[in-house]
């Protein structure tokens, strides 16, 4: 399964645990997002729209549990989301997937473990996430919404479409005739590079106004490429 | 045989005995008149006397058989409370737990009944607590093992290449886990064992909580903690490093949860005694949690944050060397200044029970 690009927001208190999962999932290639505690757990939440989270249940200021309730009941969203915590009471496990996790992990974990649980819930929920996510970038190809860490960014749809094209293939070398059967499949009249030039350049402006990481660079005689990490 | 039958067949043979004694006695005075009268043969007195005889031997039979129902059905209603707590006695044998038994009765076995009663609440909560123990401990245990295994896991595979830092914070996670098996064994000697052998002896309160004070001196600087003793002096009778552990383990929790970047120790007599106190301003507890810091695995933090440091135990150990002492130990709040305080009395030596 194809795991790049998909976001992942972690909402976890223990730094030190934090960061681990974040290096394993970034070498499968996801867009990791963390969150120290619940309350900024639900406002990263709230911004980012995550196309997975995972919580761990004891959190300061707001609780995992709750963080999990919001993000089912008042936000009505079904993103996937793993629990990871010390509780292994039967009944805890019971309450938190009542609580609507989508899977329960207890502490000490194997890291290889929680990845491939992700994988698994993600392969079983893919057609919830539809978005695509690098270096905070994310675009909503069925929107055609464009956001750069929360802010959404003014594209036109060729941009936007050109874009998620570039996203969709990370790291790779994109030609111009690429392009163009993309943006203009079924135009027979002559459309030059030189357009998809200024389409380029237009999007690299715009995505520099945000302050958005420079991803898109030019290959000569070849083409473009969106580098990911 | 059981107990019933026993008791059942006594008492019938006691009223058997009974009857066939005063049966005699009344058939040889009945004799006795008859003789004295002389008004009847040699052969209606042999009747009279078969007579009398078979009359008795009837009488003794019917009494034994009626004070045997009867014995059997009131010593059955007597013995019935005791066949319950033999069952519920069997129950706690094979682990279960039984229920509390229903006896109003204030006699011998009603009495029985309720000490068990008494019994079986006490062992039910000491199950609890060493099941909420138990499952404290392992909590504690798994976040600090999540790191190390993690971690390790990924320098084994690769993932991660090592450096300082890491192998530091590694061994800072080790460390924690340390301290934890060793305060749960402190805990477990405080509340177990020394009762029995605390060596009192008369010390200077004062010299005791400067010497503990000097010994952090550093730390409170690296910390930036102002500290004020005002200790009036007295000679206590307590054990040294009982003590020593007490004050060492407030300072630190001042230490570990310090926001106002100031401590106060005061030391005076008061109607319980020598009362110390630890003041200083950290996080809030919440007011209907006033006694909860002394419990074991406290943390004013729901998510019982491990950046804070601390294991739990420093209060609960506290509280368990104080009540040795025969003292006792508390917290006063207001918002966010805390007065972690305890009492010594004053002729523990004397009051010492074990």
């Amino acid at each position: 399964m194809n795991t790049k690009g998909k976001s992942i927001l972690i909402v976890e208190d223990d730094h030190k645990i934090r960061q681990l999962i974040k290096i394993y999932l970034e070498k499968e290639g996801y867009d990791v997002w963390e969150a120290g505690d619940g309350k900024q757990g639900i406002d990263m939440f709230e911004r980012y729209d995550p196309c997975f989270t995972i919580i761990d249940l004891m959190l300061p200021e707001v609780s995992g549990e709750e963080v999990c309730k919001w993000i089912r009941t008042e936000k009505k969203s079904d993103s996937p989301i793993i629990m990871v915590t010390a509780k292994v009471e039967e009944k805890d496990r019971i309450n938190g997937l009542r609580m609507g996790a989508d899977d329960y992990i207890t502490k000490p974990f194997s890291p290889n473990e929680l990845v491939a649980r992700v994988e698994t819930v993600l392969r079983r929920t893919e057609n919830r996430c539809n978005k695509i996510s690098f270096q905070g970038i994310t675009v909503k190809p069925l929107k055609g919404e464009v956001n750069f860490n929360g802010t959404k960014l003014s594209l036109t749809n060729n941009e936007s479409k050109l874009l998620y094209m570039f996203m969709k293939h990370p790291n790779q070398i994109l030609s111009r005739e690429q392009m163009i059967e993309e943006l203009y499949p079924n135009v027979e009249k002559d459309i030059t590079n030189r357009t998809i030039d200024v389409h380029i350049r237009n999007l690299r402006e715009k995505l520099e106004q945000v302050d958005a990481p420079d991803c898109i660079k030019t290959v000569r005689g070849m083409g473009y490429q969106f580098v990911a990490f | 045989m059981n107990l019933m039958l026993k008791l059942t067949v006594i008492n019938s043979i006691v009223v058997g005995l009974v009857i066939w004694i005063v049966g005699v006695s009344v058939k040889d005075f009945a004799c006795y008149l008859i003789e004295k009268e002389n008004s009847l043969s040699a052969e209606q007195r042999l009747a009279f006397t078969n007579q009398l005889d078979s009359y008795l031997v009837y009488a003794v039979i019917l009494s034994i058989f009626i004070a045997a129902v009867v014995h059997f059905y009131f010593i059955r209603l007597l013995l019935y409370p005791l066949g319950t707590l033999t069952e519920a006695i069997k129950k706690i044998a094979k682990g279960n737990d039984p229920a509390i038994i229903y006896n109003k009765n204030s006699d011998e076995i009603g009495q029985l009944t309720r000490h068990f009663n008494e019994m079986i609440m006490k062992i039910k909560k000491v199950e609890d607590s060493r099941e909420k123990m138990t499952q404290d401990v392992a909590h504690e245990l798994r976040t600090p093992l999540t790191n190390i295994n993690g971690y390790l896991e990924a320098l084994r595979s690769g993932v991660i290449s090592g450096n300082q830092e890491l192998y530091d914070s590694l061994f800072e996670e080790s460390m924690r886990l340390t301290s934890l098996v060793e305060q749960l064994q402190q805990l477990n000697i405080w509340e177990n064992e020394y009762g029995s052998s605390v060596n009192y002896e008369c010390l200077s309160i004062r010299l005791l909580i400067e010497s503990q004070v000097e010994m952090f001196r550093l730390e409170l600087q690296k910390q930036s903690i102002q500290i004020k003793v005002s200790v009036e002096d007295k000679q206590l009778h307590a054990e040294k490093e009982a003590l020593k552990q007490v004050l060492t383990n407030l300072i630190e929790n001042v230490l570990n949860y310090d926001k106002g970047g100031w401590m106060e120790i005061i030391g005076f007599m008061s109607e319980k005694g020598y009362q110390v106190q630890v003041k200083n301003e950290g996080l809030p507890i919440p007011v209907e949690d006033q006694n909860q810091p002394f419990e074991r695995f406290y943390r004013a933090d729901l998510s019982r944050n491990r950046n804070l440091g601390g294991s739990g135990l420093g209060l609960s150990i506290v509280k368990e060397i104080i009540k040795i002492h025969n003292g006792e130990v508390g917290l006063k709040t207001s918002q966010n200044v805390h007065t972690f305080w305890f009492t010594l009395p004053i002729e523990n030596d004397r009051t010492f029970s074990g």
